[in-house]
């Protein structure tokens, strides 16, 4: 068995394909594509493959990966071309490169995500307030936020410790926020979050439409995780 | 913005589906869409689904039609389905119309909307898919400038309750219909609807409600439906000339998020020869057709390379039925499993030999078996012609339990004519028989369970029991607490559908053109998804037949003489009138017909009429009666 990680974007109509939903439509993906993929052992065989930290519906992702066993040793190149061929519209395979085998799952790799906020730009506050809210929140010994749990609780949460980065960045369509964050299994913030948190602390944002987008996983202290 | 900027639209859409539940059912994107160039393509169509994604893309019929149509390089077909509350709301709100999925153009830009009739209690998602389109409900309300509405499906065969609302009803199978359609359309469209709606009349299967004048007694049965501008008589409805090698999706789309039968559908025969008396499928669908094994041998291996999927459904209304069936399961076996692809039944037939196939399909044990017996004792299962006795039922679910099988699921119908308290005793001890039948075979302790789903018997038009009264919902009620009093074991649990939408489902089908208003006030006063159970309102649906003046007891429980002009009398079904007469006099006699599978023909009249033939594979078939003995 060889062990590759795929490189692969999701966007357009792809964004609103859920995680579970992504290993469903991956497994179709790795069939069409007539890879030599290993199947699990059991009575119901599954290709075997495992993803990174999941991307939440709607938002699009830019550089997302996502480990897949082979029975047998192809070049990445033609992992590509044949995955490219065989994935719906708005998802796309960059690339492909070997992993070594024994190396922990992927998921247990993922220690950061850089995020881009993007809004138009007549919904945008003054840049001057936001950029000065970012950086008290830069400076701030804690953020604390009201985080919704799954039983539907909300419980204060402090965001600092995993707000890593965070710039104003200027581009032809408006102004777009740049965050990386903390998205491991130990702390995880989630972008929206953030955004949250600006609106909470500055009054800005609150009600704008934005769009997120994932434009990059790390590893630990932002290692590639794609060589 | 103006209304036909694409690129708004996309981008107003985003911001809706940021807010709903379940955005991958309005987002498009799947793997084998089509996306055509708008502006290079002669004619549009958007097919609507008028229930919710999950459930549209499950069908067969939308996905063969979105292959035939697409095929051909001077049309397009888009998808659209009935948006669930969530996405209406938003949609009204913010003033955008109902968009398809593949290039999210509103509706009103299409050429032809074409809707599918699969089912009574979504009609009003018609009503409202159409409002939501900002086109006008009524076929006379629209002049020109707005798409050309078309509905088929099984409930086109009584298309009276629509006929309002649609301009064209296509009675029958579509793979050759709507090339027609499309010819035409293309030929006449320049000159006018009421020219294009004249000359689509002339097709056989094509139904112009608008070209009926229907008149009434003064007991408010009808006492003539006349056509004019040539339009013809009666309307008979169309059968593929050759079901072998119709054209069959062999590119389905394969939906981005998971749907009710999230599988490959290889349909291995249409039709069905059991001629259960209750049963509208059966009737609509003959005659009964299989494909070849070298044709389904060759789409299964199509399908698995071009979807991917993991699984092959036989489908048809009966597959256990097809000539061959355990060969084709093993050919179909051999060549799929190295390939990691299962295959499975969707129904199975009450017999062993349908256990001893599924046994050998099963890859993952499933927790249940279902079989259909339909009726508590045999003199009612002979009334309704289901040709099962206690003994294969018990052979069934003897095979079941022995092949490790610890649940089984029977399904009966209660309100059937003729049925006494006997006959729901009946219901209860067979429960009670299979029950004991598990002990005996050892299905471990506290394993062992039997489901008993009942629903309720609903007349249909175009079968023997056409003319006979729905029980009242209190009757249905009582049946239900009856069989609830005799079912005290907690191994056997019992299930049974709600009996006001049996009710309604039993007013429309055998409906007539009036309760087009009743519909449409059902649909003002926010009746939508009717067949779902958090959203059926039947308070809202009595208020709408008192403010429109109907009675809809009078449409359910009333008896028809075998000489009442039908109101979809027009409409054929090839069935003959006196072959239902007569399946309905053998019914009251308890008498059964046998299977015209078995080489005796019974002389339904389809053959002939339609100069069509059974096509069973290896031969087999019998010969249609040129003539009907009686």
């Amino acid at each position: 068995m060889t062990r590759y990680r795929i490189r692969y974007s999701k966007e357009g109509a792809a964004r609103f394909i859920s995680h579970l939903d992504m290993v469903r439509t991956f497994e179709r993906v790795v069939r069409r594509a007539s890879l030599p993929v290993s199947l699990s052992e059991g009575f119901n065989p599954h290709p075997k493959f495992g993803f990174g930290f999941p991307l939440p519906v709607g938002m699009a992702g830019l550089n997302e990966y996502v480990d897949l066993m082979l029975d047998s040793a192809m070049e990445p190149i033609q992992i590509v071309s044949s995955l490219e061929k065989a994935v719906p519209p708005g998802l796309r395979v960059t690339g492909a490169c070997q992993v070594e085998q024994g190396s922990p799952a992927l998921m247990a790799q993922v220690e950061r995500s850089v995020y881009l906020v993007r809004a138009a730009r007549a919904e945008l506050p003054g840049e001057e307030e936001l950029k000065k809210c970012m950086e008290d929140m830069m400076g701030a010994q804690e953020i604390i936020i009201n985080r919704r749990k799954k039983d539907g609780r909300h419980v204060p949460f402090d965001i600092r410790p995993g707000l890593l980065a965070f710039t104003l960045k200027e581009e032809v369509a408006g102004v777009v926020i740049e965050m990386e964050l903390i998205t491991s299994s130990s702390l995880n913030v989630r972008p929206d979050e953030v955004i949250d948190a600006i609106s909470e602390r500055c009054g800005l944002l609150a009600g704008c439409h934005l769009d997120f987008i994932r434009t990059r996983i790390t590893g630990r202290g932002g290692e590639d995780l794609f060589k | 913005m103006t209304l036909t900027d694409k690129s708004n639209y996309g981008k107003e859409l985003d911001r809706l589906l940021a807010r709903v539940q379940k955005p991958a059912r309005y987002s498009g994107g799947e793997w084998n869409s089509v996306s055509k160039d708008w502006e290079g393509t002669e004619i549009k169509i958007a097919f609507a689904f008028p229930d919710v994604y999950e459930v549209g893309m499950s069908h067969l019929g939308l996905q063969i039609l979105y292959n035939t149509v697409n095929r051909r390089t001077d049309t397009l077909m888009e998808r659209v389905f009935a948006p669930w509350g969530d996405m209406e709301d938003l949609l009204r709100q913010s003033r955008i119309p109902l968009l398809s999925l593949e290039s999210q153009r509103p509706l009103g830009d299409f050429d032809i909307l074409a809707f599918t009739l699969q089912y009574e209690m979504s009609f009003t998602n018609i009503l409202n898919i159409l409002d939501l389109a900002g086109i006008p409900l009524r076929s006379s309300d629209r002049l020109s400038g707005f798409p050309l509405v078309i509905a088929g499906g099984p409930c086109a065969f009584n298309p009276e309750p629509m006929a309002e609302f649609i301009d064209v009803f296509a009675i029958g199978e579509g793979e050759e219909l709507f090339h027609d359609i499309i010819n035409v359309y293309k030929s006449v469209r320049s000159r006018g609807k009421d020219q294009l709606l004249r000359e689509l009349a002339m097709i056989q299967g094509i139904y112009v409600p608008g070209l009926y004048q229907v008149s009434y007694n003064s007991d408010g049965s009808v006492l003539e439906v006349s056509p004019r501008e040539g339009a013809p008589v009666r309307v008979s409805k169309r059968v593929v000339q050759d079901y072998d090698r119709v054209t069959f999706p062999e590119n389905p789309i394969v939906p981005n998020t998971s749907v009710v039968h999230d599988r490959i559908m290889l349909e291995v025969l249409r039709g069905c020869t059991r001629g259960c008396r209750f049963c509208q499928a059966g009737a609509l669908y003959r005659p009964v057709r299989e494909k070849s094994p070298e044709t389904l041998i060759r789409q299964a291996e199509l399908l698995v390379k071009n979807t991917g999927y993991d699984e092959i459904s036989l489908t048809s209304l009966s597959s256990a039925d097809y000539t061959g069936i355990g060969p084709l399961v093993r050919g179909l076996l051999d060549s799929m499993d190295n390939l990691g692809v299962g295959v499975s039944l969707p129904s199975l037939r009450v017999d062993a030999f349908s256990v001893d196939l599924a046994r050998e399909l099963q890859r993952v044990r499933r927790s249940s078996l279902t079989f259909a017996p339909e009726a508590g004792t045999q003199r009612l299962r002979d009334v309704i012609n289901k040709g099962v006795t206690e003994k294969d039922l018990i052979e069934a679910v003897s095979a079941a339990f022995g092949a490790g099988w610890q649940a089984v699921k029977l399904y009966f119908m209660i309100g059937l004519p003729t049925e006494t308290r006997e006959d729901l005793d009946g219901i209860a001890s067979l429960a009670g028989l299979v029950l004991k039948k598990g002990e005996e075979l050892r299905v471990k302790r506290g394993r062992l369970k039997v489901t008993v789903s009942v629903s309720s018997f609903v007349p249909k038009s175009h079968t023997p029991f056409q003319w006979e009264p729905q029980n009242t919902i209190e009757e249905l009620r009582e049946k239900q607490m009856y069989l609830k009093s005799l079912i005290r074991d907690k191994r056997i649990s019992l299930k049974w559908h709600d009996p006001e939408v049996s009710f309604l489902e039993g007013v429309i089908a055998r409906g007539d053109r009036r309760l087009s208003a009743t519909l449409e006030k059902a649909w003002k006063l926010g009746c939508r998804f009717d067949g779902w159970s958090e959203c059926f309102n039947f308070r809202k649906w009595m208020t709408a037949f008192g403010d429109t003046g109907m009675d809809p007891r009078w449409y359910a429980h009333r008896r028809y003489q075998y000489d009442d002009r039908l109101p979809w009398g027009h409409v054929e079904a090839g069935v003959s009138r006196k072959f239902l007469v007569r399946e309905h006099k053998k019914a009251m006699e308890a008498s059964s017909t046998p299977d015209c599978r078995a080489g005796r023909c019974p002389g339904c009249g389809v053959c002939t009429d339609m100069e069509v033939k059974p096509e069973i594979s290896g031969g087999g078939g019998c010969d249609p009666l040129q003539d009907q003995i009686f």
